[in-house]
């Protein structure tokens, strides 16, 4: 081949990287599609009223600061009293949680029970299955509700979720969580709006497609059927417990349903430390499922819907991201030094797809739950972070940043500060992500810690969500030991 | 939780009875409520395709 051809191949390579690299936009916006389609298909039509004997189990390790709350708001669910027993299982706490518990079992004798391991601190599952291992020796339980000890339920949360038991293909159900701090900060809200994005949205469009990704850990059904017939117990053997329980569920022929309209609320962590910590674990758990399941991806079946192709093109989207961005990076700035012409061509390209996403993903989220739009409508705003949205700006009208702002402060950019401009432009999708790292190891440091809240937006809490993907992937590829963290909680929820 | 209390058969008040009939006018009244969604991601398309374009008529 000649050098042409080779350039030419290099140039097509380079243009495919880019491509790639909006991959998981695209994934993003097909499950956006899918939200109003949702609100004609979905599975209420198949709900019944229904109020099978619950059993909620609450793993609970240190949580005596919240645990008061959460059993008062269950004592107060909008469900049959003699239909709902809470088991609290202590995973050997060192705090006052066994006496939270026995004097909330004393104010309702008979409907709080506190069972306790000796020998705790192995996480949640462990905890879990002993009490699962508790309830499935009698037949009192017709369903199992899973929950974590801070979450707090709304008095109907309850039975707009078992009222999906009516149908029998059903064997799990999952509600909303809402973000619902008291007083949330920066981090709070961006995950308030996260949450609006990753359940209220993607689980109606997942829904639609007739596979579930995940149960939320902190608000599970399962009915007794569907606990048995994946094992009497939670797997112990990843970080994901509550995805894995989601696909044995779905795998085994049964359906998964989430109810957006049962809210659970739940307070979530304000610092960009602890939820680094929390993320990292979550997005260990799921490249263990995504290696799990290895068998399942891109393969149809007639039983399930979790390899369906749009299922897996949903999931590989959020599995990809990191590396979305780093090729986006690659494909800019190879393409700027291998053909400067053909990079702003593809850069120029970009505007009304940058500009498309980001009006379309803002604009739904914020109009599907209107009560966190009204407390987390900046953080929704600035979720790509101020950096994105340059590039966006950029993108539609090349001159803005090199001229027109320039000529406003009665500046020129010379032709240096044009290259370095563009090239910090190409980079920004990988720069983001190591700046988020910055962000965390800012935090807390004295004097220049408070840099780190303003650094975040300019970041954006998108970005910082892959530089901790991409964190988990090194840590699972180097084996790192995984252990299990909790994430610090007041106890300050609204509701 | 009998279903006997006095008030309307209708609203959050009546459907926390969680009598059948209550429990299943809930149901349909989140069936039209869920329709909120479709008019949530409509809105959001249309806005985003007129801004698109705008500004597509700007460069």
């Amino acid at each position: 081949m000649s050098g042409g051809t080779w350039h030419a191949l290099l140039v097509a390579v380079l243009v495919a990287l880019v491509a790639l690299g909006l991959l998981p936009a695209v994934g993003g916006i097909y499950q956006y599609l899918l939200v109003p389609v949702h609100g004609f298909r979905n599975h209420l039509r198949r709900a019944a009223p229904r109020l099978p004997r619950v059993a909620v189990v609450v793993p609970a390790w240190n949580e005596g600061a919240v645990l008061a709350a959460s059993l008062e708001r269950l004592m107060r669910l909008e469900y049959p009293p003699d239909r709902l027993r809470v088991y609290v299982v202590d995973d050997a706490s060192t705090d006052d949680t066994p006496d939270v518990v026995r004097a909330k079992a004393a104010e309702h004798p008979g409907r709080i029970v506190l069972l306790r391991r000796e020998q705790g601190g192995q996480g949640k599952a462990h905890t879990l299955n002993h009490g699962i291992a508790h309830l499935l020796s009698d037949d009192w339980m017709q369903a199992l509700l899973i929950m974590d000890a801070d979450v707090i339920y709304r008095p109907d949360s309850l039975r707009r979720m078992t009222r999906h038991l009516a149908d029998e293909r059903v064997g799990a159900v999952t509600a909303y969580i809402r973000e619902g701090s008291h007083r949330p900060g920066a981090v709070a809200r961006f995950i308030g709006y996260e949450y609006v994005t990753a359940q209220a949205c993607a689980r109606r469009a997942q829904n639609v497609m007739g596979a579930i990704a995940c149960l939320a850990g902190g608000a599970q059904l399962h009915t007794r059927a569907n606990l048995e017939a994946v094992g009497g117990r939670i797997d112990t053997t990843t970080l994901a417990e509550d995805t894995f329980t989601t696909f044995l569920t779905q795998l085994d022929g049964r359906k998964v349903v989430f109810d957006g309209q049962a809210v659970v609320l739940a307070e979530e962590p304000d610092s960009v430390r602890a939820l680094w910590k929390q993320r990292v674990r979550w997005a260990r758990g799921n490249v263990q499922i995504t290696h799990r399941f290895r068998d399942v991806w891109f393969r149809p079946s007639r039983t399930q819907r979790l390899g369906s192709v749009d299922f897996g093109l949903v999931w590989f989207s959020v599995f990809a991201l990191p590396f979305a961005l780093v090729s986006a990076s690659v494909g800019l700035v190879g393409l700027y030094v291998a053909a400067p012409g053909t990079a702003s061509a593809v850069f120029g390209q970009l505007w009304w797809f940058g500009i498309g996403t980001y009006l379309f993903i803002t604009l739904t989220t914020l109009l599907v739950d209107l009560d966190t739009a009204r407390r987390s409508w900046f953080e929704g705003l600035m979720f790509p972070g101020v950096g994105a949205l340059v590039l966006v700006v950029a993108s539609a009208t090349p001159t803005f940043w090199e001229v027109t702002v320039p000529g406003v402060l009665g500046l020129r950019m010379t032709e240096v500060g044009v290259e370095v401009w563009t090239l910090l432009l190409y980079l920004w999708p990988v720069l983001s992500m190591l700046l988020a790292r910055v962000v965390h190891d800012l935090e807390g440091v004295p004097v220049v810690g408070s840099l780190s809240k303003p650094l975040l937006y300019v970041v954006g809490y998108g970005p910082l969500l892959c530089a901790i993907t991409l964190d988990a992937y090194v840590r699972q590829w180097r084996g790192t030991a995984q252990t299990w963290d909790k994430t610090e909680k007041t106890g300050k929820v609204l509701g | 939780m009998t279903g006997s209390e006095p008030g309307p058969r209708s609203g959050p008040a009546w459907w926390a009875t969680a009598t059948p009939e209550a429990a299943a006018d809930e149901i349909a009244a989140n069936r039209r409520g869920e329709r909120y969604v479709a008019f949530a991601g409509l809105a959001g398309a249309v806005v985003t395709a007129l801004v698109l374009l705008v500004v597509l008529a700007a460069r």
